[in-house]
């Protein structure tokens, strides 16, 4: 089922949106849902690999922000606040996973899964190749392939923009290890898209 | 974490730092340069993720907004529909 069709312009300013959300009005809720839902949903989903696990962290995620509205203060943009929520609890659920983590998963040097196998130039504008819906679908795909430890680094640091000491206090690594797994998982990401890239710069040389 | 011995981790310390050396000066191999060039694209590709604007599947916004209308009502209500646990079965 579809959910409410509102005009969305009417909360656009955030101080406004803030102001109706404090007061209970139902469509202030669906603006503040319509507007940060998708990305919570997405970054969850990429975290937990899982689309019960994400909406449970979606759902939580904005009980949690509604419940502590009251006391926002507005250090950070709501959608900022929101997405530190977001991030909090799907970390929460992945520890309450205790999963089986391979050794060479958080192993501090390089494995031999890690190493390059492919080592050629790839087409020369890839931001223009980053809009392009089928290397979003490539990448999504390879994020998911990692494994949760290299995931999380990965997801943190180049998606949601921590800085590494934020990223490694988050997950209780040193700076260091935090560099090799991130280092390792972005290895693992360029292997995974070398083919394709490799046949874009084929489709766009011919 | 496999342990190395000391000299082993200088030595690679040393190529590696030869190599940035061979790399700021244009006379890396131009294998290892493309490595080096496609890990930054990679990293550039990673960071645009977030910039295609995702979408909600409407049946996950639905039940979302009826999850929060429960959850501000007065009394606490059944939320079966609503709680993606209960969903399993």
């Amino acid at each position: 089922m579809p959910g409410p069709t509102i005009d969305l312009t009417i909360y656009d300013d955030e101080a406004a949106l803030l102001a109706g959300l404090r007061r209970h009005d139902p469509d202030a809720c669906t603006c503040m849902v319509k507007r940060f839902a998708p990305l919570v949903y997405a970054r969850a989903l990429r975290l937990t690999g899982d689309h019960d696990e994400a909406e449970s962290v979606l759902q939580t995620t904005f009980i949690k922000a509604c419940d502590a509205l009251q006391t926002f203060e507005g250090a950070s943009g709501l959608g900022t606040w929101i997405y530190r929520i977001a991030t909090n609890e799907g970390l929460m659920l992945l520890r309450r996973r205790k999963p089986q983590v391979a050794l060479d998963d958080v192993a501090e040097t390089l494995q031999p899964d890690d190493v390059p196998q492919q080592r050629q130039a790839w087409a020369p504008d890839p931001l223009r190749a980053a809009l392009d819906g089928e290397l979003h679908v490539e990448l999504e795909q390879a994020i998911a392939a990692l494994p949760e430890p290299l995931r999380i680094v990965v997801l943190l640091r180049d998606i949601e923009q921590f800085s590494t000491q934020e990223t490694a206090a988050q997950l209780g690594l040193t700076p260091g290890a935090t560099k090799v797994r991130l280092h390792r998982a972005r290895l693992r990401l360029r292997e995974a898209l070398a083919e394709y890239m490799a046949s874009r710069t084929e489709a766009d040389d011919a | 974490m496999r342990d190395h011995p000391p000299n082993h981790s200088l030595e690679r310390c040393r190529v590696l730092i030869a190599q940035l050396n061979d790399y700021l000066d244009g006379e890396l191999p131009p294998d290892l340069c493309a490595e080096l060039d496609t890990l930054g694209k990679t990293v550039q590709i990673v960071r645009t993720l977030d910039l295609a604007r995702p979408t909600l599947p409407p049946d996950v916004e639905a039940r979302l907004l009826a999850r929060l209308a429960l959850s501000q009502a007065p009394q606490p209500a059944a939320m079966s529909d609503a709680d993606p646990i209960n969903r399993r079965g």
